[in-house]
Parts: structure tokens; sequence; C-alpha cells
């Protein structure tokens, strides 16, 4: 019942014209009636709606009163109208209901202590920018040296997980593998930058490219992640910038000079037997803040 | 009524979020030093006016680490540009070699110096003078105290370190560092304007494989 309205629209859908000549025959008799009344030959011949409208009754007093009531109601906004009473306070019900367990959890993760967990955690660097925190790195079972002296043919396993996490890996030690958009590749001579800049890997110009808007890590081990600077990066990718014909544009060329510029620098300063280490700040600082 | 409801719901609802969120599910945890490891991450990054730091770029995100145990500890410097190792071993309490290992690029270099020779090479910091401030600032959640040690030629190193035992090895491989009682957390150097500064961005206690401290082969 409470789908009335929709019985009648799918009743609709089976409606069947009534045949033409009805309504003229309809009309004939109405007109018929219509004109014995005038003529008053008979009280018999009533009209038939004039003995319907004997037939009118009354609605009860109350009845009337109650919609006023409830009219007046309405307008002043003390009850609610009657359809949508109960979806409304379904809502309410839900909010409410919401409200009291975002609540309920957050006393929960404030006042109750959670026992640190001892399971192997991996460190990852925290920028200065985020909130501090002590983190625990497990050196015991995994550590750095044990993982890195792997041969790279045997740490096929391991170079998929870095993978999985969307960062590079490359080993301290020799002959180690860096994991390039999920691509294995070897370093050369275990040095980050001479990789970049050998023009061995083409497929590094490509990568830097994709991930232009982010923020560019190696991984060297679970204890350290290089971040490439902003403008680091662009030189990289600007390095292998080609022509039409598949060379080097001019901008490419000046730029890997530029690279292999510093790195010259870089070596007369800290390799050979000159006092500086790029260990100590002073040393490295004045170097690279000329 | 329902405006109110409305507005308590929407303005509440965020706070409490945001709140519950920033406490981690595992608090961090303040271990005392136990003595049988110690790890800390350093990130190098730049403070200058221009935007291009020319070769400090290369230097620029990059990481050095500090591993220390009972008998050994090390330090390295891992970067674009390039990675490299100081390596120290102690018997009795005292050093007794630093070996220092360039560990990238086709020339590999390894320099060994005795207690002696890495006192004459870290002669810099000899006679530094270091001024204890009121200054603090919170690194890895640790209140730091701020320490400017000038050297005989008036160069500043700016340190905020961690009220603590000292650990020998650390003032070692950083000599500028000596005398500091505590853990250094953040130190800076800066050089014609610009500004080398090293963060810590982790710390673990736990103990360290020893192979950690074994030079790679040549």
């Amino acid at each position: 019942m409470a789908k009335r309205s929709d019985i009648w629209c799918f009743l609709r859908e089976h409606e069947t014209p009534p045949p033409p000549e009805l309504f003229q025959r309809i009309r004939a008799s109405l007109t018929a009636i219509d004109e014995n009344n005038r003529s008053g030959s008979s009280s018999n011949n009533e009209s038939s709606m004039a003995r319907l409208r004997q037939l009118e009754i009354a609605p009860p007093a109350f009845v009337s009163a109650s919609i006023k009531d409830r009219i007046e109601k309405l307008r002043k906004g003390r009850i609610p109208p009657i359809r949508g009473v109960s979806r409304k306070r379904w809502i309410y019900a839900g909010i409410a209901a919401s409200f009291f367990v975002l609540i309920g959890f957050s006393i929960f993760r404030i006042f109750v202590p959670v026992e640190p967990s001892h399971k192997p955690t991996v460190v990852k660097n925290i920028p200065e920018s985020t909130p501090a925190r002590q983190t625990k790195i497990p050196v015991t079972g995994d550590s750095i040296e044990t993982a890195m002296s792997r041969p790279a043919d045997d740490s096929s396993a391991r170079m998929t997980d870095l993978a999985k996490s969307g960062t590079m890996a490359i080993s301290v030690r020799n002959n180690g593998t860096v994991i390039l958009d999920g691509h294995p590749i070897r370093l050369i001579d275990n040095d980050p930058l001479f990789t970049f800049i050998s023009f061995r890997y083409p497929e590094i110009g490509g990568y830097m490219d994709a991930k232009k808007e982010e923020d560019l890590t190696i991984r060297v081990d679970r204890y350290t992640n290089i971040t490439i600077s902003k403008q680091a990066a662009a030189m990289i990718r600007e390095m292998y910038m080609t022509r039409s014909n598949g060379k080097p544009t001019r901008r490419a060329r000046k730029t890997r000079q530029k690279l292999e510029d510093w790195k010259r620098t870089d070596e007369k300063r800290f390799d050979g037997a000159l006092p500086f280490n790029p260990i100590d700040p002073l040393d490295l600082g004045e170097l690279i803040l000329k | 009524m329902k405006r109110i409801v409305t507005i308590v719901y929407f303005f509440t609802i965020p706070a409490l979020l945001q709140a519950a969120s920033a406490i981690p599910l595992s608090a961090p945890v303040t271990r005392p030093p136990s003595g049988s490891g110690l790890t800390v991450a350093y990130a190098i990054t730049l403070r200058m006016k221009k935007d291009n730091g020319g070769i400090a770029e290369l230097y620029n995100g990059g990481i050095q680490t500090f591993f220390a145990d009972k008998h050994d500890a090390r330090l390295r410097l891992a970067s674009l540009m390039r990675i490299e190792s100081a390596y120290a071993h102690y018997e009795l309490g005292k050093l007794k070699k630093v070996t220092i290992i360039k560990e990238s690029g086709r020339n590999k270099q390894k320099n060994t110096f005795n207690p002696d020779q890495w006192d004459r090479y870290n002669s810099k910091y000899d006679g530094s003078a270091r001024r204890f401030t009121e200054d603090t600032a919170v690194i890895l959640g640790h209140i730091c105290k701020k320490v400017v040690i000038t050297l005989k030629d008036n160069r500043l190193i700016t340190a905020w370190y961690y009220p603590s035992t000292p650990k020998p090895s650390f003032a070692s491989l950083l000599p500028a560092f000596s005398g500091i009682p505590g853990l250094v957390l953040k130190y800076e150097y800066t050089y014609r304007k610009k500004t080398i500064i090293y963060t810590a961005s982790s710390i673990s206690y736990e103990p360290i494989n020893p192979d950690v401290f074994l030079p790679p082969a040549q």
C-alpha cells in the first residue's frame, strides 16, 4: 500500500482508449436528461447529478482542527513535516554514532600506551620538516655490509623488493647494482654520478623525465637514502636531451662537460695525498660552498 | 539546533582525527645508550641564496652515517658525487688506527693513519674554543643545546648536542666535536654566506653487525 502511486503508474502503462462512439452516446444521454429537467415534466426525472449532491458527507470537526493545528506548527518550525522525519532521524543518529566512535578512537590512541613493536623496521630518512622521532634500526640480521657484499646476481629477490618500493638501490661495494624504475642496472665503478653521466644506460634520461615532479631518491641501503636535489636532477635530465637524429643537444653536451669538470675538481681536492677529507665538514664545505 | 550540531560535527571531527593521527601507533621509544651500538644518520642539506649551488648540488641530499660499537666506529659519507668511509679501531678503549677508504670511482683510495698521524691530520681543531649557549633545538625528539666551536683561525662550527654520555669514537672521527658533553645531532658550517648542514634523521642503539666495521677489500 505504501507504493500506491507506483501501482497507478504501472497501471497507466496498460491504458486502453475507449471506443470513439462512447463519448457521443454519453453526451446524447446527458443532453436528454438535461432537457427533461428543464421541462420539469416529471419529478422522477431528477438529474442523477442532483441526487449525488445529496450524498455529501461533512468531515468530523476534529479533522479540520487537527490539520489547522499541524499547519500552524509547521509554519512556526516546531515539528518537521511528516514525510522524511524517519530519514532525518537516521542521518542524525548516524552522525552521532560516528562522532562517538571517533571520540572513543581518539581517546584510545591518546591514553592507551602501546608496546613498541619488536619486529624489524626498515629505516627511512626523515626529512627535517617532519615531526622528529627516534627510529629503531635493525642492525643485527641483514646489516649493511652483509647485504651489500652479496654477489649482484644473487640478490635479485632483494632488488625486486627495492623495485617495488620505487627507489633505486646502490651498493656501497664494487659491482653494485642500481634499480632504476624496476630495472636493475649495474653501477659503473660503484659511482652513482659516473653511472648517470656515462650514457651507458640511455633509459636513465627517460626515468628522470618521468619523475620530474617527484623527489628522486637513491637507496643505498636500509640506513641511507640519497636524495637527488632538484637542481642536480634537472642537470641530469638536460644531459640526456637529444636532437631528432639521436645525438645529444649542445646544451646536453655542455651540461655533461660541467658535471665532469665538477667531478675532476672534487677528485683533485680529495683524492691523492692532499690533506683534505670529504668527511670533515670544514674540508667539504670549503670546496662545495666556494 | 540542527546548525549547531552540523557546525560542531564538521569542526570537531577533523580536529580529533588530526590529533589521533599525530600520535604514532608505536610510540617513540627513547632508550638510553646501552653501550652496545649506536647508529646516527645525518642528512646533508645546503642553505644558500641562489637556487643553483653548483658542485654543492652533488652533495646536497647526501647522508653521513655514524656507526659505533665497543671497539670500532665508522663514519660514511654517501652522496651522488662520492661514497667514502672512515673506519676507526680501538683496543682497550684507545684509538689504534683510522682508515679512510674511497669506495666509489675508478680510483679506490685507502689511507691508514696511526693515532699520531690522525692527530696531525686534524691539527686544525687543536686549541679550538667551545662556547655553550642557552639556545636549544628539538631534534629527533631530543632537546639539544647549542654550542659554537671557534677554531684558532676564527672559523666557526655551530652544533646542537643532546646532553648524554659522550661517545669517544664520535670525537675521534669528527675531532671538531671533542669535549662536547653529549651526542651531536646537528652541526653546520657557514662559508662565504653559504651553509652546509648535517641534521640527524635517525638514531638507533641496536647492536651492529661486526661486518659493518670491516673495510672492504681493494
